[in-house]
């Protein structure tokens, strides 16, 4: 059995634990599903109760015992914010993977306090475009906001990824699965994040309605 | 944390749990009486989670003081025949260190498990201690899980194991078990009373008092002698998995979370099966039967594991007593190429090249794609961590920024304790930064390059009174602790202060929460750990009956008054304690939720970009679009007003609401 390695990448309260743990627990639901047993493991750091840090999660479903992914690894980088999606990319990121990258940036103190810069999008994603084999940019965060509430750019995020193949896992399953792990009242706006994020990603690859 | 998992969770199913909540999991299912912790990243979430069920489930779970303090309460009660647990992170074990060796002399009646969190690669912590060894200096039983579902199974069956042996058993786990998440099979839970019984000759004489007749050396002869008990443990666990490959000269000895990345290490070099292996989840008394094995059959051996080469120094000393020839690669130098360093934690990456070097397997490397690695990385900037937007900490460092400025050609020592406090001395970017002068004078730009020294908890005042007793003249010595901290280790080193004397200011930043941990209640929250109101202890007087004369105050969100305090402070004769109050600004707006908040806002015709708002350090400040003048987040800003205090042209100021 092969291993699926997912990385997503971002800040402190953007939800990457969120995602982590979904795509975790659909991945259990998709092997029941098909009265299979699958290793799921999820490697995370996070420490501090401070807010704004790096925060990373892998994700690794299959035959995985690691909590970690390999270099070069990672058939999917979500990235949730635009410098950490280049860093967690750098070592991670497989040649043939897949990365979706949320345009907004969030700023780092250093960069605040004026004692480093940003560094340029548009260079970055020509980076990340040597790096893997497809690149998905979009503005989330944006998206996000129109729906109503800043805090479902993860869940968009996890639609858009859902839409390319890198993961195989069902739609229905990670629907479910997102109703059931999103806090109480608020699964039928992350649905509807997912599929704005999913219709997104279709028709910038141009698959259509597929499922 | 969903209370279904350890309520309703049905036996038999499998979840994907994080680490420390299969830890707390094992300790439900093994039927817990009493619960005990002091928070440490990465082991907290253990105890939170058992103080959310402890009630529902009829057992006392708590936050103690301490981990010396909470391991006691959990040995206290092994003694009258509760099943108890422990947890802390890696620094706390050298806290409870006297009793933690001291314990095993007498033993236990009911159940006493302690699980330890280490932190290879030091992600949260002063160190990369390993816990593994201290099983030997304590004679008991260590044991290492992979990941979650044998960290619960561990837990589960280590009650059982210690009440069995009548000893402590050592749970180490490690960072990426305890925050890592992993398949867990859910197995029944055991609800069975324990009524309490004490017996002071229980099974030998003055079973309890280790001084008590014929005295402590035959107590320790007691524990010595159960030592083949723990060696015959360890050759059946279930935890040791041993497959010898016929034919193989090449064998793997791999421990705790070490096996999980030797198992893909293995596949991924293509070796399954081409290679002896021994899985080990006992890292104290190994199981020397199944390791001679190993060693017998192979020309090879590497041993993996996450932490000091604790176990590599086992298996070397099996193979001298076994006089095999085989030889032995792990950590650091040798024939593993030095692949895993002696610090900082391994990943599978490591152990290939490891295995690699030891099997003779070459790897492949793309070299342009190394290249563009590290040409990407000269785009990649720092993201230094901060303390919160609103934080009542940056009240306070600015306080003593402003007060410390009327001398501010000395050098001064900020010695810094163990909290969100300690963000202070984190500094902001790398800058090269060397001086083999003494007594050299660094301007701090902002609040994260003001301490001088941190190391442990509880150690900031007992170093600043050493500065002053060595007469140290050159500025003034302060320390800083937090509230969770002063009740944790400061009490004795308050009381050293009263009675020994020293010039030192000791400034307590009481937040009334254990914040950087998670927000867990102490002795100045007025909760314990299960939610329950509880008496709020009040810092200035307990400073009071420790003796030190002079005791002021402040409050952190009006810094004129940490100021004047602190200038106050600065001219009086002898020890001060100065308590800077002010709630932790997240708590308070999550109990609040529905006070009407203020609006932070810059007047752009007043702001004339001058910069020093950014440097007092607030994640909701910073240059707007235009690089000129500043600008406020609104997301993060959580409206506390300090920053309208720190500007100087009134340029920043709060709207509205009630703050
Ligand atoms: C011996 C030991 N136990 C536990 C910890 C984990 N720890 C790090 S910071 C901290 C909280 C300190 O709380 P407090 O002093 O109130 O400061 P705050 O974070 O609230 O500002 C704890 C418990 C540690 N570093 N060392």
């Amino acid at each position: 059995m092969s291993t699926t390695n997912v990385i997503v990448a971002g800040v402190g309260g953007q939800g990457s634990i969120l995602i982590a743990h979904i795509l975790g627990k659909a991945a259990l639901r998709q092997a029941a599903k098909a009265s299979r047993t699958v290793q799921v493991r999820i490697g995370e750091t996070y420490g501090a109760a401070m807010r704004g840090g790096k925060v990373s999660s892998h994700v690794r479903f299959g035959d995985a015992r690691a909590p970690l992914t390999m270099e070069d690894g990672a058939d999917l980088v979500i990235g949730l914010e635009p410098l950490e999606t280049l860093r967690m990319s750098i070592p991670y990121l497989a040649p043939e993977g897949t990365c979706i990258f949320n345009t907004a940036p969030y700023m780092p103190a250093d960069v605040k306090m004026g004692r480093a810069e940003y560094p340029d999008i548009d260079g970055l994603l020509t980076g990340l475009r040597r790096l893997g084999r497809q690149v998905i940019s979009l503005d989330a965060t944006g998206m996000a906001q129109e729906l109503g509430k800043s805090q479902v750019m993860s869940v968009v995020m996890l639609g858009a990824a859902s839409a390319t193949g890198a993961l195989p896992l069902d739609q229905d399953i990670l629907m479910d699965t997102i109703a059931g792990e999103v806090p109480k009242g608020t699964s039928d706006l992350n649905l509807r994040a997912f599929s704005r994020g999913r219709s997104l990603a279709e028709n910038l690859l141009g698959t259509g309605a597929s499922s | 944390m969903k209370d279904d998992l350890y309520l309703a969770g049905k036996p038999g199913t499998d979840e994907v749990m994080l680490g420390n909540h299969a830890l707390a999991r094992g300790a439900v299912e093994a039927g817990v009486d009493v619960v005990t912790a002091y928070p440490g990243t990465p082991s907290s979430e253990i105890v939170e989670a058992l103080n959310e069920v402890s009630l529902a489930q009829g057992f006392h779970s708590e936050w103690s003081t301490n981990e010396k303090v909470a391991i006691d309460v959990a040995s206290g009660a092994s003694l009258v025949g509760a099943r108890a647990l422990v947890a802390m992170k890696s620094a706390g074990i050298n806290v409870a260190m006297d009793t933690f060796v001291t314990m095993p002399y007498g033993g236990v009646k009911g159940a006493l498990v302690i699980v330890v969190a280490d932190d290879p690669d030091a992600h949260f912590s002063s160190t990369e201690h390993d816990s593994r060894p201290l099983a030997r200096q304590a004679e008991i039983l260590c044991l290492e899980p992979a990941d979650a579902g044998e960290a619960k199974e561990m837990v589960r069956q280590a009650f059982d194991l210690s009440h069995e042996l009548e000893l402590p058993v050592l749970v180490r786990s490690v960072s990426r078990v305890s925050h890592g998440s992993a398949n867990v099979t859910l197995g029944p839970i055991r609800r069975d009373e324990t009524n309490p019984a004490f017996n002071k000759h229980y099974g030998f004489q003055y079973r309890w008092n280790v001084y008590g007749p014929p005295g402590t050396r035959s107590k320790h002869e007691w524990l010595v002698q159960q030592f083949p008990k723990l060696e015959a443990y360890a050759e059946r666990s279930p935890f040791n998995d041993l497959k010898l490959t016929p034919g193989a000269r090449i064998g793997v000895i791999a421990a705790g979370l070490g096996s999980a990345y030797a198992y893909e290490a293995i596949r991924r070099l293509g070796l399954d099966g081409k290679v002896h292996w021994l899985k080990l989840g006992t890292a104290f008394p190994l199981p020397t039967e199944k390791v001679s094995q190993v060693l017998e059959n192979s020309d090879k051996v590497l041993v993996v594991e996450d932490g000091t080469n604790w176990v590599e120094g086992l298996v070397r000393e099996t193979a001298q007593r076994i006089g095999s020839m085989c030889r032995i690669s792990g950590k650091g130098p040798g024939e593993a190429g030095e692949a895993m360093p002696l610090w900082g934690e391994i990943n599978t990456d490591m152990v290939v090249r490891a295995l690699a070097a030891v099997a003779a397997v070459e790897l492949k490397e793309d070299e342009a794609r190394r290249q563009l690695k590290v040409q990407l990385e000269g785009g990649v900037c720092p993201r230094s961590s901060t303390l919160c937007a609103g934080c009542p900490h940056l009240g306070s460092y600015w306080g003593l920024r402003l007060a410390l400025q009327r001398y501010r050609d000395d050098v001064h020592i900020l010695n810094g304790d163990i909290g969100c406090y300690e963000q202070a001395g984190y500094g902001i970017f790398a800058e090269n930064l060397f001086s083999g002068d003494d007594s050299h004078l660094w301007k701090a730009q902002s609040v994260y390059e003001m301490l001088d020294t941190i190391y442990v908890m509880g150690s900031a005042l007992g170093m600043a009174q050493g500065q002053s007793l060595a007469d140290y003249k050159g500025g003034k010595v302060v320390a800083i602790a937090g509230d969770s901290t002063f009740y944790h280790a400061c009490l004795p080193a308050v009381a050293n202060l009263a009675w020994n004397g020293g010039q030192v200011v000791f400034m307590i930043v009481d937040n009334r929460w254990t914040a950087m941990t998670g927000h867990q209640a102490n002795p100045s929250t007025g909760l314990v750990g299960n939610g329950s109101e509880a008496k709020r202890l009040d810092i200035s007087e307990a400073t009071k009956a420790l003796g030190v004369e002079h005791v002021l105050t402040a409050n952190a969100y009006d810094i004129k008054t940490v100021k004047s305090a602190l200038d106050q402070a600065f001219k009086l004769d002898g020890p001060v304690a100065l308590v800077i109050s002010g709630e932790c600004r997240l708590q308070m707006i999550r109990r609040e939720r529905n006070m009407a908040r203020p609006t932070t806002v810059v007047d752009p015709d007043r702001c004339n970009g001058c910069g020093l708002c950014l440097r007092f350090g607030c994640p909701g400040l910073g240059l707007g679009p235009d690089g000129k003048k500043v600008q406020i987040d609104q997301i993060q800003c959580n409206s506390c007003g300090l920053c309208s205090q720190v500007c100087n042209r009134a340029a920043i100021t709060v709207q509205g609401g009630t703050h």
